[in-house]
């Protein structure tokens, strides 16, 4: 039997430890999805923190032959989605306070491609983060953010020619 | 680097991130303890309704957030939600409360409304796509199905449903002064899909007032005698989360569109902090957790402005969920909103339009969904009424509007070869009613992919296959979406990227690494052909005709080799010999990295006739411009470059060239910026909106 299920199984019945056991396998990446969707460090951790006690809360309803990591992924989606909207009724941007990272080696590109993927829009940030991050295809993304999967698409891939536009621009710059 | 390498790259670089100590599994292990520790089994807190007995939730909960109040720690990371508030045991809190966990049975008030509105005449199906519901049970059942197959997340809500839109061409019409004078002003109006079928923008003018949606207010402003003066506003009652969305003018009549979100505040206790003794380091000090419950409708306000500064009420209707689009022809509004059907609710929400619920005779089901998408009509004459209405059960459809029809698609990806489904519904006299649906190979790419012309209906597909290769189809429906011709195998490897049709004609561009531009003759409906292609350098994003003989497209330069880009580019194809198609002139504009108008036709001016292209670009070094161009003797020619200002309110989507007569004006939702043409774009007036 699939390890998952067994886990799911258990937590289903409350069985906190294999909870975080399902969590170990997908916690950091909900974090980077919710940093790089959100851009601000405290928000995500929020974010995911919410995340993390809904889905407790509400796996008495996860079927044992859905995954755990689309599920857990579409709660957060949606709560990165809800702070758009109250992004969007604060005046002021929220602006990205972000600690470096753990290695100080090539950490010069990394954070070209973090500051340029934080001047993308909301929408493309989430987007992008939704494929890459929490795995979904652009299917799986359009049925989520009730779109059609041809824009899904081509939103995802303007976002990354304009990124790829920026970084090289970016790195003109720097030349 | 390509797409799939900048995921990776953008995977790697995150990889870096330092994740914070309390997301640690066994932090989080932790706190799943306590929570369970404290957490009454019976999970079913009372509601306490704290919010006004005036706010009534009829329907289903929309969206659920819940945040803590009553906070007393500073500590932002004491931040421990239990969001399980909506389970199906919760008491709806006193007779207002809400009552959505009932189960369904047809109130007697609305077997009322069935008995004094019966439908005008019974709706046919849409083939074997959309069929009527037999009564209310039919439709839970789908949602039902619907759920199982795809457990939903009880707070997914809000939809997009302003994301889907498209645009067309700028009709220039003449028309009488406002002013009552009796010459003739040329100005400009919203470019539209279909000539004919109006669509609602965030700015417009009549040939005197321009129009502008300034944030919570719709301000009017006189340009009389080349002046820009202050001449009214329209504040509708808005909630705190309420919205301006859009806006039709006609004559002496305003209809603006809101998008309204009705909410309730519940307050529930959860648990006292009483576990200290653990040595576990308190998460959360509060007890207290509200719910924010909301339920979204879309509301057409009508007003009469023949005096601006004193706009008159003269009707309202109101419609359940997000809005979608809308279209206006002649005195008809049709009005299109997405409602979630909330899945943990399925039995006993039935969305209202003006506070009917939808009858079941007007609901069309498919075999699956967990939206409803609902359509109504409303005749301008008497504003305060839905002439006629359906919905579809069915997730995510886009929207072709014609004089006489609504045309719904999708994608469906179940088959092997994904197809385009498509329904007709006829509008006749605002009655909306099913025609018939069908499916085609591929998908539509392009919101001008589509065209009904005379009888027929022409639609331009891409087909990706397995394997990631790529085919273009062109098929012709009749009346009846019957399939009468078609054209397959069209820039195999190679997909869609804008089109146009003109009578019994069809352009396209196709791309991979160069730009072909295709043209097809339909006067045969049984068998389109190929007449010319042209291959140039880069695609166009957005074509618009210019005159009879030429076609203007806004896409970018790409460089051949490794279709790197270039820049965004004009180019301007004689399309007079449809085989030997040719290129006047492209111009590829500096720096630029971005424009509005190749994905919003709104935001795209192309007006022939006055000789102007206006569209605002994004440049690489951060910067915006508004940029006109006038095309005169086989030359692009640049007019007026007006830098726009960074805002971050103000999104470079919701800026609008327009003209009146000889004045050329920019306009934003903070200003109004005025242009002499004859006298090269001198800049006349400015007028701040923020006031």
């Amino acid at each position: 039997m699939n390890q998952d299920l067994q886990q799911i199984k258990k937590a289903k019945s409350g069985d906190t430890g294999a909870f975080a056991e399902l969590y170990r396998t997908i916690y950091a990446d909900l974090y980077r999805f919710a940093l790089y969707t959100l851009k601000n460090p405290a928000d995500a951790e929020d974010a995911v923190s919410e995340t993390v006690m809904d889905a407790f809360s509400s796996i008495r309803k996860l079927r044992s032959e859905d995954s755990f990591r689309p599920w857990i992924f579409k709660i957060l989606s949606v709560k990165c989605k809800r702070r758009f909207l109250e992004y969007s009724s604060q005046p002021d941007e929220l602006t990205a306070d972000i600690p470096d990272g753990n290695s100080i080696h090539d950490l010069a590109e990394g954070i070209d491609l973090r500051t340029q993927f934080f001047r993308l829009k909301n929408e493309e940030r989430l987007i992008i983060s939704m494929h890459v991050f929490a795995g979904y295809s652009s299917r799986e993304i359009a049925g989520i953010l009730h779109m059609n999967a041809n824009t899904v698409r081509s939103k995802e891939s303007r976002a990354l020619k304009k990124l790829l536009e920026q970084l090289s621009d970016s790195d003109r710059k720097e030349r | 680097m390509n797409e799939q390498e900048l995921l990776n790259k953008i995977k790697q670089t995150a990889e870096q991130e330092v994740i914070p100590e309390t997301l640690m599994p066994q932090q989080i292990h932790k706190r799943l303890i306590r929570v369970k520790k404290t957490r009454p089994i019976t999970q079913f807190p009372i509601k306490k309704a704290v919010s006004s007995a005036a706010v009534l939730l009829l329907f289903g909960v929309l969206s659920i957030v819940a945040w803590k109040t009553g906070r007393i720690s500073p500590d932002k990371k004491g931040y421990v939600l239990e969001n399980d508030t909506t389970t199906d045991n919760s008491v709806p809190a006193g007779a207002s409360g809400p009552q959505r966990n009932l189960k369904f049975s047809p109130p007697d008030s609305e077997k009322d409304e069935t008995a004094q509105k019966p439908s005008i005449e019974p709706k046919a199906n849409a083939g074997e796509l959309y069929k009527i519901a037999a009564n209310y049970q039919e439709v839970y059942d789908v949602l039902q199905s619907s759920f199982e197959l795809h457990q939903k997340y009880r707070a997914e809500s809000n939809t997009d449903g302003a994301c889907e839109k498209s645009a067309e061409d700028t009709v220039t019409e003449y028309s009488k002064n406002a002013s009552g004078a009796e010459q003739k002003i040329l100005y400009s109006t919203t470019n539209l899909q279909t000539q004919g079928v109006d669509e609602s923008d965030s700015i417009k003018t009549d040939g005197q007032y321009i129009y502008t949606i300034a944030g919570a207010t719709l301000k009017i402003t006189d340009t009389f005698g080349g002046k820009l003066k202050p001449a009214g506003a329209i504040t509708p009652d808005l909630d705190a989360s309420d919205h301006i969305l859009e806006f039709y003018i006609d004559q002496n009549m305003l209809f603006l569109l809101v998008q309204h979100y009705e909410t309730t505040i519940t307050e529930e206790t959860y648990y006292t902090d009483t576990d200290e003794k653990s040595g576990v380091i308190p998460l959360n000090s509060c007890d207290k957790i509200a719910s924010f419950d909301a339920n979204s409708s879309t509301i057409l306000y009508t007003y009469d402005i023949s005096s601006p500064a004193n706009p008159i009420l003269a009707g309202t209707v109101e419609q359940d969920g997000n809005y979608y689009t809308s279209r206006k022809i002649g005195d008809m509004i049709y009005l299109f909103t997405q409602q979630g059907l909330n899945a943990d609710n399925f039995n006993g929400f039935i969305p209202c339009i003006n506070n009917e619920k939808i009858p079941c005779g007007n609901i069309y089901i498919s075999e699956k969904g967990n939206e409803g998408f609902l359509i109504s009509s409303i005749n301008v004459s008497e504003p305060d009424k839905i002439l006629d209405k359906v919905m579809l059960v069915h997730n995510s459809v886009n929207v072709y509007v014609t004089t006489d029809a609504i045309y719904l698609y999708h994608s469906d990806y179940q088959a092997a070869d994904t197809l385009t489904k498509i329904a007709k519904f006829s509008i006749d006299g605002g009655i909306i009613n099913a025609v018939n649906a069908t499916s085609v190979k591929g998908e539509i790419f392009d919101t001008f992919a589509v065209n009904a012309y005379q009888d027929t209906l022409r639609v331009l597909t891409t087909l990706y296959d397995q394997n990631g290769n790529t085919d273009n189809h062109l098929y012709i429906l009749d009346s009846e979406l019957n399939l009468i011709g078609a054209l397959d195998g069209i820039a195999r490897g190679e997909e869609i990227y804008a089109a146009r049709y003109l009578d019994k004609t069809v352009y396209f561009i196709t791309y991979k690494d160069t730009d072909p531009l295709f043209v097809v003759d339909l006067s045969n409906n049984t068998n389109p052909v190929v007449l010319g292609e042209l291959k140039i350098s880069g695609f166009s994003e957005y074509l618009h005709f210019w005159g009879k003989d030429q076609l203007l497209g806004i896409g970018y330069e790409t460089d051949p080799d490794n279709g790197e880009r270039k820049g965004l580019k004009l180019v301007m194809f004689d399309i007079s010999n449809p085989m030997d198609l040719k290129v006047i002139d492209s111009l590829v504009l500096k720096d630029s990295l971005y424009s509005p108008a190749l994905y919003h036709y709104k935001c795209a001016l192309a007006d022939p006739s006055l000789n102007l292209i206006g569209f605002a670009a994004e440049y690489s070094n951060n910067n915006a411009a508004y940029n006109v161009y006038s095309f005169s003797n086989g030359r692009f020619v640049p007019k007026l470059s007006e830098t726009l200002q960074d805002s971050q309110y103000i999104s470079y989507e919701s800026v609008r060239g327009i003209y009146i007569g000889d004045t050329f004006f920019i306009v934003c939702p903070t200003e109004i910026k005025s242009y002499e043409m004859a006298n090269g774009f001198r800049k006349l007036e400015h007028l701040d909106l923020t006031d």
